[in-house]
């Protein structure tokens, strides 16, 4: 824009009148934002008023054509004038013409001779006439031969030749003439058409003129009018115009002070920013640097003006400036990080910004700016160094925590480092009372010392601690000139205070600490914290990890722990007694492989669910029979992750094969009990039904009402033994009197109840002498009495011996042993002695319960003793009681053992 | 013709309480101790009805002899009341899976016995008239 604002507003004008269209200075004006709506449509219409002059000529034009026609009308008016003359030859041509015919009437009707004469002088005279007339008529040249011809004729005509000719000359003559007259009349018709056409001519123009001449007069007035018009616009014009200009004028001054304002606060901002800024020509040397460019370098800027950057620079750097450079010519920005040499010999890391610069679209050379990367690259350093530290995860916590409080006193230049832990209940204190501070005295932080670090080795002092606790009150960072301190959060929860500080009082810190020692000790505070909290979590984990590990070993339940993908990670020792199976063949096998491993261990028609399949949580039942036969009841349960991601499996192994036993033995033993109860009852409740209702004779009615007797005897000893059984068993010995007891005298003692009085001849006796045994007596004779019952019951015949016995492959065992010589049992029947209700002799001819055996290897198995029993069928039985010599515990409970053979108590578990 | 019952049971009482209860009445009665020999009478005598006990020691206990009994085309007509000391459900399930008609829990009144025994023998004369 050329300097519009120092233009007149005449030069305006001038301007504008240059311009090709006015229409575009209104657009660039009105583009420039300098010129209003208004203004613009007065400057349009200024410019339409030049255009008119085309139809005012035109109008001259039509005007001057119109005039030319009149004129040509006005001159064809003057021969139109001599019609008149024309009008007269056309009546002497017909007066000719009737005289011609009034001489052929003459001729014809032979009138006489005075008349013919008479007419004929006429009708030469008329001749004549026409002659005269029609000299100067202009007709065809046929006509004018014709009409001359007849008029000659006529001439030479006389009356003599009119007498004698014949009618036929005159009839010529005639049509001569007529053939002349036509010529003649012909002309003047012409004549009379001709001036008729002007005579049009002349109305049209006439009116023509008129219209014009009114046109012109009122387009004049109109012109006039207008002009009047555009004279006021045209003042009004001017004055807005100008207005506009004035304003454009205005605008622009103002533009112009509001880019000095701002150039000279642009070079305020160059002449004080924190980074350097340098332009360069294009010969590359520098035009402008500004202060802080030149500070950076320990030069005065005028000193740069007109050097090189790669003066600047260290060698190393000139490819990658070149490089830049080049990039620059290609028109792009470049970023690179330069070592400025200093003044003073030293480098300094900085971050180049070049930008290039355009001068009528061509590079003329480059805008850079410097960052000065010193701090950063410290910062940078530092960060690298407390990452090191931080992902060393080989070292110890403890140590980890050393380095890095050596990292923070040499990061801040301080000479000691502490990590202050706030006390247990101070924490509590603090965090309760954090809002009510105002009321009275704060709590007092008593503080631990957590890790201490001094350049000296001296002692924590009491400087440090104020300031740690001074740091904990405050909740937030604490930086003096020496010394920088932040509070540090465990678990969201106040932890202690880390700090750095200097004891000597000489300072060689030129500056306070800057936002980058704030954050890096912010970090390094953070990850501290983070670090102490993975310490306590992971002492927590361990600890957890330990109890858990110590409760699964010891558990007396398999466990087995799968991974995500299914893989064995862990079984404890409970399992692996379970199934017989080696750690090594379990841990890493996959739950397929388990699944197999099960399948082999079990009955091969069982089918087991894979543990794949489990839901969330799942118990099944195995029954397995190697290594032995065993219920286990397994439950399968998905541990899962905070995401509820599932992370592996637990499969727990519960051995119910003692349960499952002791619970069929319950309701075996239960049916057993109450069918045994039942058949004496049937009896009784039958007979004596039978004795009520019928009368039968006194035999009948004995045998029946004996009957009857020994059937509730038998349910009376049933319900003894049974209860005797359920209480030896319910108290498990606890009642158990033992003493030391010659065995003898309690062996008497039993004889003399048990052996049926006409069986006292069977009774073989063999007692050597034997040590006194501590039992209790009257479950001795107990014991020892059904033995020797059995013995006479189930032998009718043959010696019975009963004696004491003594082991060398038992020392400290004494034995006492009843044999007889009766029915013996089979093998099988034998092994199922002790069960309770089992009868080898099935025929009901010998009264029994079935109890017997059970109760005595109770009472004997109480005693720590052991039964032992020998039988062949036909040969007889051998039952041999055999007691410790050594005072048993009086209640010491066998453990739990696997083989389901063994003797449970139902009765106990059933009476709880 | 007499209807022909056969006892069977392990106690020697138990059968004479049946025998005495039965007696009086136009039956002819036979007798077992164990599962074996119940076969064997009945497949000798073919009875119209057995009283048969289900807990009896030896090599078959009643539901087998029950069972056995259906099988045999002979005696499949044989009407069949178990005497069971055993009254839960389970046993009686499995009483009547094994064949039998009805059943007794022990112990009964004879007044029962009698009142099952007629009510099967007279189901018997029916199907025989």
């Amino acid at each position: 824009m050329p300097n519009l604002a120092s233009l007149e507003v005449c030069d305006v004008w001038a301007f504008m009148a240059r311009s090709v269209s006015c229409s575009e200075i209104c657009a660039s004006t009105y583009g420039l934002g300098l010129c209003s709506p208004d203004h613009q449509h007065a400057m349009n219409h200024v410019y339409r008023t030049n255009q008119p002059t085309k139809t005012l000529i035109a109008l001259a034009l039509l005007f001057s054509l119109t005039v030319a026609v009149f004129i040509g009308a006005i001159s064809n008016l003057q021969s139109a004038l001599t019609f008149t003359g024309k009008q007269r030859t056309s009546t002497t041509l017909t007066e000719f013409q009737a005289q011609i015919e009034v001489l052929e009437v003459v001729v014809t009707d032979h009138e006489p001779t005075v008349r013919l004469r008479h007419e004929l002088e006429v009708l030469q005279a008329k001749a004549l006439q026409v002659r005269n007339e029609t000299r100067d008529e202009t007709m065809s040249p046929g006509s004018r031969e014709a009409l001359n011809q007849a008029l000659n004729r006529i001439g030479a005509l006389s009356l003599e030749r009119l007498l004698g000719a014949n009618r036929s000359e005159l009839e010529q003559i005639s049509a001569e003439a007529h053939l002349g007259f036509r010529g003649v009349l012909e002309g003047i018709s012409r004549t009379r058409d001709h001036l008729l056409e002007t005579l049009h001519i002349l109305i049209i123009s006439l009116c023509a003129l008129m219209l014009l001449l009114a046109l012109t007069v009122s387009l004049a007035v109109w012109q006039y009018a207008r002009a009047l018009r555009i004279a006021a616009a045209r003042t009004l014009q001017a004055e807005g115009d100008r207005t506009a200009l004035e304003q454009v004028a205005t605008a622009l001054r103002q533009a112009e002070s509001v880019l000095q304002r701002e150039r000279d606060f642009g070079l305020l901002v160059l002449n004080t920013m924190g980074q350097g800024l340098s332009v360069t020509n294009e010969a590359g040397t520098f035009e402008y640097v500004n202060p802080a460019y030149a500070r950076l370098l320990g030069m005065n800027p005028e000193d740069l003006i007109g050097r090189s950057p790669f003066e600047l620079v260290s060698n190393e750097d000139h490819a990658v400036m070149t490089q830049g450079r080049n990039d620059r010519q290609a028109e792009q920005i470049t970023m690179r990080e330069h070592h400025l040499r200093r003044h003073d010999g030293t480098s300094v890391p900085t971050l180049v910004t070049g930008v290039p610069r355009f001068e009528d679209g061509r590079v003329t050379g480059t805008i850079a700016v410097l960052t000065d990367l010193t701090e950063s690259k410290r910062n940078e350093t530092r960060l690298h160094e407390l990452y090191e530290i931080a992902s060393a995860h080989a070292l110890e916590p403890e140590r980890r925590i050393k380095a890095l409080l050596r990292l923070g006193m040499e990061a801040f230049a301080l000479e000691t480092g502490l990590l202050a832990q706030v006390h247990h209940d101070v924490r509590h204190a603090l965090e309760d009372d954090s809002n009510m501070v105002p009321f009275g005295e704060p709590p007092r932080i008593t503080l631990e010392v957590a890790h201490w670090l001094a350049q000296d080795g001296s002692e924590v002092g009491e400087l440090e601690l104020e300031l740690a606790r001074v740091t904990i009150r405050a909740a937030r960072p604490v930086l003096g000139r020496d010394h920088i301190a932040v509070p540090i959060q465990v678990q969201g929860c106040l932890y202690g205070c880390l700090s750095f500080s200097r004891r000597s009082g000489a300072c060689d810190q030129e500056t306070a600490f800057n936002r980058y020692d704030e954050e890096f000790l912010k970090l390094i505070g953070q990850w501290l914290g983070h670090e102490l909290e993975r310490v306590e979590s992971e002492g927590q984990l361990r600890e957890r990890t330990e109890q858990l590990n110590a409760v699964i070993k010891v558990s007396p339940d398999g466990f087995l722990i799968m991974d995500a993908d299914g893989h064995i990670t862990d079984v404890n020792p409970a399992l692996l007694e379970m199934t017989g199976l080696e750690r090594e063949a379990l841990v890493g096998a996959t739950d397929v492989h388990f699944n197999i491993i099960l399948q082999w261990l079990a009955d091969p028609n069982e089918r087991f669910s894979s543990a794949r399949d489990a839901s969330e949580q799942q118990s099944d039942v195995l029954q397995i029979v190697r290594p032995n036969p065993r219920i286990l009841k397994r439950t399968m349960r998905a541990m899962r992750d905070a995401n509820g991601l599932e992370v592996g499996r637990v499969m727990y192994f519960r051995d119910v094969t003692h349960e499952t036993e002791v619970s069929r033995m319950k309701s075996e033993f239960l049916s057993t009990a109450a069918h045994e109860l039942r058949t004496p009852m049937a009896s009784i409740y039958g007979f004596s039904e039978l004795l009520l209702q019928r009368n039968f004779d006194e035999t009948v009615r004995l045998d029946l009402t004996e009957t009857i007797h020994r059937q509730a005897g038998r349910l009376v000893n049933l319900l003894n033994e049974l209860l005797d059984l359920a209480r030896i068993e319910a108290r498990a010995g606890k009642d158990f009197q033992i003493f030391e007891h010659d065995l003898e005298p309690l062996l008497y003692s039993t004889l003399e109840v048990f052996v049926p009085l006409n069986q006292c001849h069977r009774l073989e006796l063999d007692l050597p002498p034997v040590p006194a045994v501590p039992l209790d007596g009257e479950k001795f004779r107990q014991a020892l009495g059904n033995v020797i019952s059995n013995a006479f019951k189930f032998a009718d015949h043959g010696p019975v011996k009963v004696g004491f016995v003594t082991d060398s492959t038992k020392t400290g065992w004494v034995g006492v042993r009843v044999q007889d010589h009766g029915i013996g049992m089979l093998p099988h029947e034998s092994s199922r002695a002790f069960e309770r209700f089992f009868r080898a002799d099935t025929s009901g001819k010998t009264p029994g319960t079935g109890l017997g055996l059970s109760l005595v290897k109770e009472i004997v198995e109480l005693h720590s003793g052991t039964v032992e029993l020998e039988s062949e069928l036909g040969c007889g039985t051998s039952v041999t009681l055999w007691f410790p010599r050594s005072k048993p515990q009086p209640f010491s409970p066998s453990p739990p053992h696997p083989n389901p053979s063994r003797a449970m108590n139902p009765l106990e578990t059933s009476s709880r | 013709m007499k209807p022909k019952i056969l006892i069977v049971d392990d106690q020697p009482d138990l059968r004479k309480l049946v025998r005495l209860t039965l007696s009086p009445s136009n039956f002819e009665l036979y007798e077992a101790s164990d599962g074996l020999q119940a076969l064997d009478q009945a497949r000798a005598v073919k009875p119209d009805l057995v009283l048969l006990d289900v807990m009896m020691p030896g090599e078959m206990n009643g539901y087998q002899v029950c069972a056995t009994i259906r099988q045999e085309t002979e005696l499949q007509h044989a009407q069949i009341i178990l005497l069971t000391a055993r009254g839960q459900q389970n046993d009686l399930d499995a009483g009547f899976e094994s064949g039998a008609n009805n059943y007794l829990v022990k112990p009964f009144s004879p007044t029962q016995l009698l009142d099952l025994v007629y009510r099967c023998t007279r189901q018997l004369e029916a199907r025989g008239a």
